[in-house]
């Protein structure tokens, strides 16, 4: 197994990953004694390492992450403003550079629209208008925000450089992903609906995560009866066909509630389902190591049992979950977008990735608007993303992998 | 183009009057003689091929019915046509041609599907609306008379008329309707109000066997109109001699059997699952056995394992055209249940789809229609909607909550809010620029049209709102919110049902700002229906969004916006209530004398013939309206439109939509045809 | 053995009543019943409902009874009779509407079934044979994006493709002319050409699961001694890995069909739905739209039981195949 590993950790190491967690601080030694004296996690950052796609999966979910921390810099516009004159507006292609009399600069602008209605057709045609050039900048002021409901700030990474005050409308069209059918911008639209929808992923896993040890856990450690009825339970509701489950606890969200606490609540709704996936694979693992030496004598020095699980136990298959976390999250995200399509998903104003889509499920956007299918793509990636990321972090917590 | 089409009520019911006076006059009159001469002209042709079946080729160049028919008359498994049609049928003058027999019209359908079988065919009533919706003419009935006070209607109905199975249509089965079903109180526990005049129903009675008569206990000035709408299909929903086996009262001999086969309680839930295509929610659809009087009859059942329903024709059927051929022309319907309007849409644009009037045809689509148009070789017809509105702010006068009701009760209130609306903005980003601001108001081509109603506040004046606002509640906090006397902040939640009208959503959403704008909180509240429903029936809301039906028929439905009245109204459902404990009600509460006497005013029109005197009571009723400003509208309804084939012929330029013009059926589905 | 079998299906019993409660629950807990629903859709589209139909559908549907008297009526009809109610919707017995529609459903999961297996399979091999090489990254994306593209949304596109550039007539499984056909091999032809559609969707969204595992599997037998053994006597790299990793590694494959067939036959629903095809889900989602109890009761209460047996049977096969578990137990 050694042999196979090192020329491979080596070649990685001569890529120059800009990652690494933990210090190399044997990296003077001798190749072979590396292996021996490294610590778990540095076992599996190099397993990991082999991983390309894994790698790629992990940066791309870093990115996706800091989009959401970020939302309110990155977007140009915020999510609700909206225009009376560019609804279904097509993207803009944003230029870098222009002839200026001194030659090509870096001026960044868009091109202007020529907006007309067609009456008969009931729509406005846009003509790209070559002539008019609306500057754009990067890093410049447009609607003010509070960042993290803490800092004020009013600086956007792109955005129109003349801006107008008015945070419920857009007045000069910058729309680099092109406008929805009441002239929202999608971009925008897009990056706050990531905010939305990457949260539910990760608050709807903490939660199954919660359940999933606990019932899993107990279920796993003692067996017996207890073990029954949890398995039990965890195989009716499986059993149960998921529409019908989504639509009455759905119905069951209290109407009166406000957009934010619906959200809360269909995540909750999300992880009630979600967590009996984890809980199999946590009772599997339970089962595997109660009977192990290490388990034994650390009840026999006395430790009780919760210290047992959690000191001794837990973390010989924590790598474990956190791969089974982090490939559970893809599916959060996708539920979220069938929940929407149902019309029991998240409602306006909250702007998730499954209310995007949602708005763009009929034809008339396939046919004539196809950038507003772009949030689909966002979906796609993120999914492949963590999948890819998940994949590694299983492949690297394996102790008995290659 | 609308003005053309829609003549005013009043013309309606000046004809209808003089026609009912005169016994039969212009359009009835003008009708049977060209009957008269066609059938007899369409006699010996019809005969021929049943006398000389050698030669069945020869005869069918002059023959009046369709081929599908010519072979089993000669056959003599069918009577020949004179035998089939009724002494007198109607004759229906086809808007364009003369068509041609055969073909298959496929019409997608989804939602709740037996109202839409129902509207294009199911709408044979005694009388009928003309295709303008300007007039209501004879239909089942051949003639009609009203005495002087409008309280005794005697109908005659059309001889030797057949049900779809060849059984006589008389005036028994009106009877047997009236008294074995609609009285039956184990069947109806309650007779239906439109029946009900002075809290007395109806009296009906069989003058012969072709001749039946109405009496109320006092004037019923809009018997005939309410005669032409849904409401009163039912009556010609059962055939007595089918229906009886099923009856409790008729059959006592196998009745026990034939509620054990079918597993159903009782007699009564076994005659309900075999009858009605209105009534019962439509089972008599799934039927095949069901004699109808339909142009159409059910071959293969909508149901849930097939995706489609088949209609084929009516031999029965009891209409021809100006030149005698025996309606209709198409020989048969294929019915595609389509669940999701995607896919209705595409099939439409694929051409493969010659008649498409709901479900799919929302203002967005239209640009892609367009795009396709002559690929998928279709055309459009505009859909005139009786909906005045293209919504209708509902702030809830009768509100649990006491201190948001002393706010919407307050006229100012509701005036700044309408003030504060950018109207013509709504309608740039959400209405593609169609249409103008506008208030819940009888349509400019109504004949109730006040131009005070229909634009008064409809002026975008942030100032004029906010100084009206002030003066109610000065004191704002920290978000610019203004502040109810208790201290809290001025909020409510409007409640609609989201996923059927997202462009209602959207509306909302830019009200949502202008509102705010103006330092009121108003929450958009997206439910599902059921909810609405359940909420709307407890009067469990602050405020709600709503449809304004009557921008047309405003005579018939004048609670949307001019009384409370029934269950358009809420915006003040338990005043409503008040008057008429109709269909699902709220607790009723006692109104305001000025309300009192609208629904005194209404009472009167219903009840007079006099259209002089309707015109006035209802002049009375719109100055109240005014003087209340009851809801806020946003933009004049510009209607919708439809997708036909361009070779169906027929099919009108613009026709009416309402549900008590169940479109397309006044406009004569049965003469539409297919070019092969 | 069959103690282990007896064991589980005397555990079924418990486990089926709660399911038949709450899939009665489920139907109960959206607010009003069938019609409201009725009414409202009715309210929807500008329709009016008399007071005296709405009397007259109440007492024929049976709505005012308490809920338990409703529970009753339906699960003794079905226990007693085998009698599912009647849908009021579509005025037909429950029972017809299921098994009508339960066939196309059953035939377009078994041919998911099928065609994920197809995919799944070589990909899951060549990936783990070739594990970490740019064609186990190709194939595994490739096996990924179905898992990736929310179905409905991939639905619609094709539908549309096939509109635009096949002029294909969309929706159902069948083109117009060949709806009232009798069955023969153009109209079998014509089924294919538009079950592909469904299939792929469905399909594609299950591979990356089973990828993951073929490959995991693998991955684990090809390390084992046996193979190093096998390999160092000269085996061909394509015999031996045939002849027994492979099968090992489809063990679990085999002990899962039974999970997998009740999830295709609800993953179709989303799908069916966009498509318009006369399968269970359309018709399910509908019946708890408009809150039609019976029915969407019988087919929450008929998917579960299929799940329920479905686990048993691959519990068994499992057990059958690795004693372990069967001592466990």
């Amino acid at each position: 197994m050694t042999t196979e590993v090192q020329p491979v950790s080596r070649e990685n190491k001569q890529t120059g990953r800009p990652i690494e967690p933990v210090q190399p601080e044997h990296a003077l030694q001798d190749s072979e004694s590396r292996v021996y004296v490294a610590s778990q996690y540095t076992l599996m950052w190099r397993k990991f390492r082999k991983h390309r796609l894994a790698m790629f999966g992990g940066i791309v979910t870093i990115a996706i992450y800091l989009v959401v921390i970020f939302a309110e810099f990155l977007a140009p516009f915020p999510s609700s403003a909206f225009s009376s004159q560019y609804t279904y507006a097509p993207p803009q292609p944003l230029h870098l550079f222009d002839e200026t009399p001194d030659g090509m600069r870096f001026a960044p602008y868009v091109n202007g629209y020529k907006v007309e209605i067609d009456p008969v057709a009931l729509r406005r045609t846009f003509v790209v208008d070559p002539e008019e050039k609306i500057p754009v900048s990067f890093f410049t002021r447009g609607t003010p925000y509070k960042m993290w409901w803490l800092f004020k700030s009013d600086i956007h990474l792109v955005g129109p450089i003349e801006y107008d005050a008015d945070p419920d409308r857009i007045k000069i069209p910058v729309y680099l992903l092109g406008a929805d059918r009441l002239g929202r911008d999608v971009l925008s639209r897009m990056i706050y609906g990531t905010r939305i929808s990457m949260t539910i992923g990760l608050v709807g896993v903490a939660l199954s995560f919660l359940l999933g040890i606990t019932l899993g856990g107990i279920s796993g450690y003692y067996g017996g009866g207890l073990d029954n009825i949890i398995q039990r339970a965890i195989e009716f509701l499986r059993s149960i066909p998921t529409i019908p489950l989504w639509m009455g606890l759905a119905a069951a969200l209290p109407s009166s509630w406000s957009p934010l606490q619906v959200f809360f609540g269909i995540t909750i709704i999300l992880s009630l389902i979600g967590w009996t996936g984890l809980a199999r694979v946590v009772r599997g693992r339970f089962l595997a190591l109660r009977t192990e030496d290490f388990v034994m004598s650390a009840r026999l020095d006395g430790n009780s049992e919760f210290r047992t699980i959690m000191v001794h136990m837990v973390p010989s298959f924590f790598s474990h979950i956190i791969a089974s976390l982090t490939l559970s999250i893809p599916g959060m995200i996708l539920a979220e977008t069938s929940l929407s399509f149902l019309g029991l998903g998240l409602r306006s104003p909250v702007v998730s990735w499954g209310v995007l889509l949602q708005e763009a499920q009929n034809i008339r956007s396939v046919a004539t608007a196809p950038w507003l299918l772009v949030p689909g793509l966002a979906v796609v990636v993120a999914v492949l993303a963590l999948n890819f990321l998940g994949d590694g972090l299983r492949d690297a917590a394996d102790p008995y992998g290659r | 183009m609308q003005n053309q089409f829609y003549r005013l009520f009043s013309l309606m019911l000046v004809l209808s009057m003089v026609l009912s006076a005169c016994g039969s006059a212009a359009t009835p009159a003008a009708a049977p003689e060209a009957a008269e001469s066609a059938p007899a002209a369409a006699e010996p042709a019809a005969a021929a091929p049943a006398a000389e079946s050698a030669a069945p080729a020869q005869e069918a160049a002059d023959s009046h019915e369709s081929p599908m028919w010519t072979e089993m008359v000669a056959a003599g498994t069918l009577p020949p046509l004179d035998e089939r049609l009724p002494k007198n049928p109607r004759v229906v003058e086809p808007l364009e041609s003369i068509g041609q027999y055969g073909g298959t019209m496929r019409i997608p359908y989804g939602g709740s599907w037996s109202s839409r079988l129902y509207s294009f065919m199911g709408n044979e009533n005694l009388v009928v609306w003309t295709p303008q919706w300007d007039d209501i003419i004879p239909n089942v009935a051949e003639s009609w008379e009203v005495n002087e006070d409008s309280s005794e209607f005697v109908f005659h109905l059309r001889e030797g008329m057949r049900w779809s199975d060849g059984e006589l249509f008389t005036a028994d089965d009106i009877l047997f309707w009236y008294n074995d079903i609609a009285s039956n109180t184990d069947i109806n526990p309650v007779i239906p109000s439109w029946l009900i005049i002075a809290g007395e129903p109806v009296v009906v009675e069989k003058i012969d066997d072709y001749t039946v008569k109405f009496s109320f206990a006092a004037p019923y000035g809009l018997f005939l109109q309410r005669l032409a709408t849904p409401d009163a299909s039912s009556m010609l929903e059962y055939p007595e001699h089918y229906v009886k086996q099923f009856h409790g009262d008729y059959n006592t001999e196998n009745l026990d059997e034939l509620v054990e086969a079918a597993s159903q309680p009782s007699w009564v839930e076994l005659l309900q699952s075999k009858t009605g295509s209105r009534d019962n929610n439509g089972p008599g659809w799934t039927n095949l056995d069901l004699p109808v009087l339909y142009a159409w009859r059910v071959t293969e059942p909508p149901g849930g394992n097939s995706t489609r329903a088949v209609l084929e024709r009516n031999p029965y059927y009891w209409k021809v055209d100006t030149e005698g051929n025996q309606l209709p022309y198409v020989d048969k319907l294929v019915w595609d249940f389509l669940d999701d309007p995607n896919v209705m849409m595409l099939r439409t644009l694929n051409g493969e789809v010659e008649f498409m009037n709901y479900y799919a045809n929302s203002l967005q689509n239209k640009a892609v229609y367009f795009d396709a148009m002559v690929e998928g070789d279709f055309r459009f017809f505009d859909q005139v909607r009786d909906t005045a509105n293209s919504l209708m702010l509902h702030l809830n006068l009768n509100t649990k909550n006491e201190v948001l009701r002393e706010a919407f009760q307050n006229k100012d209130f509701r005036i700044a809010l309408s003030y504060a609306i950018n109207r013509q903005e709504v309608i740039d980003t959400v209405f593609v620029g169609q249409g103008i601001p506008y208030q819940g108001a009888p349509k400019p081509t109504s004949e109730y049209y006040n131009e005070t109603l229909a634009t008064q506040y409809t002026e975008y004046d942030v100032d004029q709102a906010n100084q009206i606002l002030d003066g109610i509640y000065p004191d704002k906090n920290a978000d610019g919110i203004r502040l109810l006397p208790s201290g809290d902040p001025l909020q409510f939640d409007m409640i609609l049902d989201a996923t059927r009208f997202p462009d209602w959503v959207n509306v909302l959403e830019l009200v949502q700002i202008y509102w705010k704008a103006v330092g009121v909180d108003m929450n958009i509240g997206g439910i599902s229906g059921d909810l609405l429903e359940e909420r709307r029936k407890a009067n469990d809301y602050d405020a709600t969004a709503n449809f304004s039906d009557g921008g047309l028929a405003t005579i018939l439905n004048v609670g949307p916006f001019l009384s409370p009245l029934g269950r358009g109204s809420t915006y003040a459902p338990a005043w409503g209530a008040w008057y008429d404990l109709g269909d699902g009600a709220v607790e009723p509460q006692e109104p305001p004398d000025d309300v009192k006497r609208q629904h005194e005013l209404y009472d009167m029109v219903k009840a007079t013939a006099d259209l002089d005197l309707q015109r006035q009571y209802m002049d009375e009723i719109i100055d109240i309206a005014i003087d209340r400003f009851w809801a806020i509208g946003i933009s004049l309804d510009m209607g919708q439109y439809g997708v036909v084939k361009n070779n169906l012929h027929n099919v009108p330029l613009s026709m009416p939509e309402s549900w008590n013009y169940p479109d397309p059926f006044p406009t004569n589905t049965s003469t539409y045809w297919l070019s092969q | 053995m069959l103690q282990f079998i007896l064991r589980r299906v005397f555990y079924m019993i418990p486990t089926l009543f709660v399911i038949s409660l709450v899939s009665f629950a489920i139907i109960q807990l959206p607010p009003g019943d069938y019609l409201t629903s009725l009414v409202a859709s009715m309210a929807a589209t500008g329709e009016t409902v008399d007071r005296a139909a709405l009397a007259a559908l109440e007492q024929r549907y049976g709505l005012g009874q308490p809920v338990y008297v409703q529970y009753w009526k339906w699960i003794s009809g079905i226990l007693l009779h085998g009698d599912f109610g009647q849908s009021f919707e579509w005025n037909q017995p429950v029972s017809t509407l299921l098994w009508g529609r339960l066939a196309l459903t059953f035939m377009i999961s078994l041919f998911t079934l099928f065609f994920t297996w197809i995919v799944a399979f070589p990909i899951g091999i060549f990936s783990a044979v070739r594990q970490y090489s740019w064609g186990d990254y190709v194939a595994t994306i490739i096996g990924y994006v179905g898992l990736a593209i929310p179905n409905f949304l991939i639905a619609l596109i094709l539908m549309y493709v096939a509109f635009k550039f096949f002029n294909q007539s969309v929706g159902g499984l069948f083109s117009p002319e060949y709806q009232d056909a009798a069955w023969d091999w153009a109209k079998l032809w014509d089924l294919f050409k538009h079950l592909w559609i469904p299939v792929v969707i469905i399909g594609t969204a299950g591979t990356a699961g089973l990828i993951r595992i073929m490959r995991a599997n693998l991955l684990d037998e090809l390390h084992k001694p046996y193979v190093v053994t096998a390999r160092a006597k000269g085996l061909s790299e394509e015999r031996l890995l045939l002849k027994y990793p492979v099968r090992v590694a489809l063990n679990p494959f085999v002990s899962t069909v039974g999970w997998t067939l009740p999830a295709l036959v609800s993953g179709e629903a989303i799908v069916s739905i966009v498509l318009s095809l006369p399968t269970t889900g359309p018709l399910l989602l509908r019946a708890l739209m408009s809150q039609d109890m019976y029915l969407a009761g019988s087919f929450i209460m008929l998917l579960s039981t299929l799940t329920v047996i479905g686990t048993l049977l691959s519990d068994v096969l499992l057990a059958w195949l690795d004693p372990r578990i069967r001592l466990t137990q």
